[in-house]
């Protein structure tokens, strides 16, 4: 397996004076599913953040080869699907189609082909009876689906997904975690939903104040009762008895 | 929470629905101005039931056009009240120390018809499509970029910045808010709408983040559907006419 993500002494402190990223190293294989994990604050989101150069700090990073510098952003965006938390921010279209249309359109794809993909990424997440509708008349549940087909019309090679379980009721979460399970694509997955992690990674990298502390297979990590707690978090719970 | 929408009766069928997006914002945009352009009573008056005419072609129900337009009613009301008192010249009637001047008057009536012709001409504009309809007509008609986002974003956000305000206001009365004395109650509406500021602006950093992230350079892109029939472009003649004969009229008075 190839690197698809390469990270190298990645360092990053907010205008604020917060130290977010601390010399952080991680490899990525393609069509590896990884689960970053850490306490509030652990510098989870910021390094999603850095995957397509939205943030940049000092070090290293390429992804699928193309180092993550100011001239080939746009390179780096077509690669990297970044879904964020609040789907109010990543829904900002008047309708679910303009939504999903708005990453093709600036690939500056054709109308058949934008159409194309459209229909196709919102069948994939099973929304695509929604595609005429408001995102503000969808229920949580639904735009969160909607926020995964908005970068899967542009094809990426990489998913980066942040909290993606969050604030949804038990059926709607199962939902986005059978969805996700499904996709081949290189997965990276931030989140404090331990079950999820478990449910949907091969492999756990544990951050806590900006560093990683642990990286290994998911089975091993957040069965280590010890480990998790020394870094404020507990046990999946489905590993609880 | 519930905001009145200005495209809640899009789904309606009239002439008016029917009518091609670009045409119909161009030509009642045309027939807006000359209505409020309109210096004499007789024209005001024309525009007024041009409007109203309109508005019951779109078949949009007067509760929903009562519920926006009371609050231009309320200051046309002021101005009826304002400006015969503060006018001048020759005087109606005497009230006391004050006196109703008939310049004050007829200006006001002239100002409250106008305005009340255009406000009910926004509804056939903008509440016979669906909003984004609407502004993918205005991107057409070469409205700059920058205004069809700021009114596109303003459309998709107002709603979420009312559900923070709502949600904010429950959280202070569930803290005894409304017992609080009012000096108190202000200041807390105060910083209430400063967090909300606060929120907002944190808010467009991360949409511009994922915009950013979604390949976004500058241009707003959009496809839209627009096909121009024989029949949009006679609506579009007989609105234009109007409102060219409206102002040709109104510049020879």
């Amino acid at each position: 397996m190839s690197e698809i993500i390469f990270i190298e002494n990645l360092s990053y402190t907010y205008p604020d004076g917060t130290e977010a990223l601390r010399e952080v190293s991680l490899a990525v294989a393609e069509g590896e599913r990884i689960g970053l994990v850490g306490p509030n604050g652990a510098g989870k989101s910021t390094l999603l953040l850095h995957l397509n150069g939205l943030l940049q700090g000092e070090g290293r990073i390429e992804v699928c080869g193309i180092s993550v510098t100011d001239g080939r952003l746009d390179e780096v965006r077509l690669k990297v699907g970044l879904v964020f938390q609040d789907p109010d921010d990543q829904l900002f279209m008047p309708t679910v189609f303009d939504d999903v249309a708005f990453g093709p359109l600036n690939m500056d794809l054709a109308r058949p082909e934008v159409e194309r993909r459209v229909e196709q990424a919102l069948s994939e997440v099973d929304m695509l009876y929604a595609v005429e509708r408001c995102s503000h008349h969808l229920s949580f549940g639904e735009r969160k689906r909607v926020c995964v087909a908005t970068v899967l019309s542009m094809s990426p090679q990489v998913l980066a997904l942040d909290e993606p379980t969050t604030n949804l009721d038990p059926r709607h979460r199962r939902q986005i975690i059978e969805l996700l399970r499904q996709f081949e694509l290189t997965t990276l997955v931030a989140s404090h939903d331990l079950d999820a992690v478990l449910d949907l990674c091969d492999r756990v990298v544990l951050l806590d104040a900006g560093e990683v502390v642990a990286d290994g297979p998911a089975d091993g990590i957040l069965t280590d009762r010890a480990l998790l707690e020394a870094h404020s978090l507990e046990l999946p719970l489905s590993r609880q008895s | 929470m519930h905001l009145p929408e200005i495209d809640k009766y899009a789904h309606l069928d009239s002439p008016l629905h029917r009518w091609d997006g670009r045409v119909k914002v161009a030509c009642i945009a045309a027939l807006l101005l000359a209505v409020v352009l309109a210096p004499t009573y007789p024209l005001a008056l024309a525009g007024l039931a041009l409007a109203v005419a309109m508005v019951a072609l779109s078949r949009i129900p007067a509760t929903f056009i009562f519920l926006h337009v009371r609050w231009v009613l309320l200051f046309c009301l002021f101005l009826l009240v304002v400006l015969p008192l503060t006018g001048g010249g020759e005087l109606l009637w005497r009230l006391g120390p004050a006196g109703v001047s008939r310049a004050g008057l007829s200006k006001a009536g002239l100002i409250s018809l106008r305005a009340l012709a255009a406000v009910l001409l926004i509804f056939p504009m903008m509440g016979t499509a669906r909003f984004h309809v609407t502004l993918k007509a205005l991107r057409r008609l070469r409205v700059p970029s920058v205004v069809v986002q700021i009114l596109a974003f303003s459309y998709r956000y107002i709603f979420v910045l009312f559900d923070e305000l709502h949600r904010m206001l429950s959280a202070a009365r569930a803290r005894g808010h409304g017992r609080a004395r009012r000096l108190r109650m202000f200041r807390n509406v105060g910083s209430m709408l400063g967090m909300l500021l606060v929120r907002s602006l944190n808010r467009t950093t991360r949409v511009y983040q994922a915009m950013l992230s979604r390949g976004f350079r500058g241009e707003m892109k959009t496809l839209d559907d627009f096909h121009l029939r024989p029949t949009d472009l006679v609506k579009g003649v007989l609105v234009a006419g109007a409102a060219v004969l409206l102002f040709t009229a109104g510049a020879l008075a």
